[in-house]
């Protein structure tokens, strides 16, 4: 417990952690919410987003400690690396947690989208559960990244989620082919959970299960590297 | 009474290096060894195999009874590694007191970084650290799971020779405590005054291993080396010699008393010429115990 909260201390203080996944979305969200003309479509799109990036931020510090031999010395304590990349998964979780209540704020007092109390919580819930996936990513990119190419292997999901997931533009908006690539994305899903809550006639079982899917998948890929590195 | 360290039959391959090749250790609960051995001797290997971070092709390790992965478990054994890393992102206390957080009896934080002197550094960025000091930090991570058995690996490289002292002087409150110390070093002045016993390894192998006493004083030696035209003679039969290596016509005699030792050389074989009288290293201490093995 008091290892996971100095490992929470630890991401928070990174530079970057805050400015990723609070500052991007929050500012993002702004600034297309004056190009749309409203807050309300936006606004699960960048909570998404600011998740996405939590979930993604997990990889730089794994790639970090495996090269200086962190996890060397972590494998002389009683913590076992299974243990250790469960941690790793919590802290993303935690982390992931602020953005979505920041982009809520942020629509409810400068946009003045106006939801249900549930609403409110279903919106910043479902978002933030649909974190799992992303900081799964995010530890499997740590396991199969070098120092060299972890940042921009990150940047590059992180962007590449975002876009063709249909987080800066809807994608009905783009031409067909982009729609078909961004319904294989789990990032289009994640979105579409906090469409369903704010959006009328969306798929939450469809979403949720993609979701699903997507992280059984990214478990057991990271299971299986994790058990051919040990 | 279970032996601390007890390795039998070692091996380690890696690719085409046999790095570890039929090691046995027998270290007493109390005792304090030093590992002496050029680069690639496998020493390191060894220490890992230790301490369970690889697994043996061959052989068998026990640490006080227990397979290295049970000791780790119970928080028996502590190590610092050569390349043992520091959190860029952590103070030296935040850094100490994630690694107690996982174990299930540490000692106190404060006090790992009190006996490994680096208290007044709890604050600090392990970035903002030198090379000793981070070593030192180390060493708090080794201590704070207040373990009976320390496996150091090179722990001084890094130090200047004050720090090394410091160092030193917090391991002997360690050691006075009755705890098994384990250290590896090139430096053969750091195995005479902190060790009891020494182990020599070279190409993956225990060469020789004895008491330090027995070292002490073959490192109080010299080296003759003198051209000798009857190779083969029987230098070895020379007062104070401890062994005789013959390189052509070049003989290099290691002696307890060169004194002695180069009069009756030079009384027995009038021809001797070119001779040299050096103090002794490494390598001859090595080669001494090796020889007085075989005899």
């Amino acid at each position: 417990m008091r290892y996971l909260v100095l490992e929470l201390r630890r991401a928070l203080r990174r530079p970057g952690t805050l400015l990723f996944v609070v500052g991007f979305p929050g500012a993002f969200y702004l600034l297309e919410s004056v190009i749309f003309g409203n807050g309300i479509d936006i606004l699960p799109a960048m909570a998404a987003w600011g998740v996405l990036l939590a979930g993604l931020l997990v990889a730089p510090p794994i790639v970090a400690e495996r090269a200086a031999g962190w996890q060397r010395q972590l494998r002389l304590t009683p913590l076992s690396g299974a243990g250790y990349l469960r941690g790793k998964a919590t802290v993303g979780l935690l982390v992931a947690l602020p953005p979505p209540i920041v982009v809520a704020l942020l629509a409810h007092f400068t946009q003045d989208v106006r939801l249900d109390a549930s609403q409110w919580v279903a919106l910043v819930g479902l978002t933030w559960l649909g974190a799992l996936p992303f900081a799964l990513l995010g530890i499997l990119i740590g396991q199969l990244s070098t120092p060299e190419s972890v940042q921009q292997v990150t940047i590059v999901g992180m962007l590449a989620l975002a876009i063709f997931g249909g987080m800066f533009m809807p994608l009905d908006t783009l031409p067909n082919w982009f729609g078909q690539v961004g319904y294989a994305m789990p990032s289009y899903w994640l979105t579409e959970l906090g469409r369903w809550v704010v959006l009328p006639d969306r798929e939450i079982m469809l979403a949720g299960g993609i979701l699903l899917g997507w992280a059984l998948a990214l478990g057991a890929a990271v299971t299986w590297r994790f058990r051919r590195d040990s | 009474m279970e032996l601390a360290v007890h390795a039998t039959g070692l091996r380690k391959r890696f690719g085409p290096v046999q790095a570890v090749d039929g090691v046995d250790l027998a270290i007493a609960p109390g005792e304090v060894v030093a590992v002496l051995g050029p680069n690639g001797a496998g020493k390191s290997t060894t220490v890992d195999l230790v301490l369970g971070l690889s697994v043996p092709d061959e052989g068998r390790v026990r640490v006080f009874g227990q397979t290295p992965a049970q000791a780790v478990q119970e928080g028996r054994v502590g190590a610092v590694l050569q390349e043992g890393a520091l959190l860029d992102d952590a103070t030296v206390g935040e850094i100490v007191a994630m690694v107690a957080s996982l174990h299930r009896n540490p000692m106190p934080v404060a006090e790992a970084l009190r006996r490994a002197g680096v208290a007044d550094l709890a604050t600090r960025r392990s970035t903002r650290l030198s090379g000793g000091q981070k070593q030192r930090v180390r060493f708090a991570v080794a201590l704070v799971c207040d373990p009976e058995l320390l496996l150091l690996d090179e722990p001084t490289s890094a130090m200047d020779p004050v720090t090394r002292r410091a160092f030193w002087s917090s391991m002997r409150d360690f050691t006075e405590r009755g705890r098994t110390v384990v250290f590896a070093t090139h430096h053969l002045e750091e195995a005479e005054e902190y060790a009891d016993t020494v182990v020599f390894f070279r190409a993956g192998k225990v060469i020789a291993n004895g008491p330090i006493d027995q070292v002490r004083k073959l490192a109080s030696g010299r080296v003759i080396s003198a051209v000798v035209p009857l190779s083969g003679a029987a230098l070895g039969a020379l007062p104070g010699s401890a062994g005789v290596e013959w390189f052509g016509e070049r003989a290099r005699i290691v002696s307890h008393d060169s004194d002695a030792t180069l009069r009756a050389l030079l009384a027995r074989f009038p021809k001797a010429h070119d001779i040299e009288v050096t103090g002794v290293g490494l390598d001859e201490v090595f080669f001494a115990l090796t020889s007085q093995e075989e005899r």
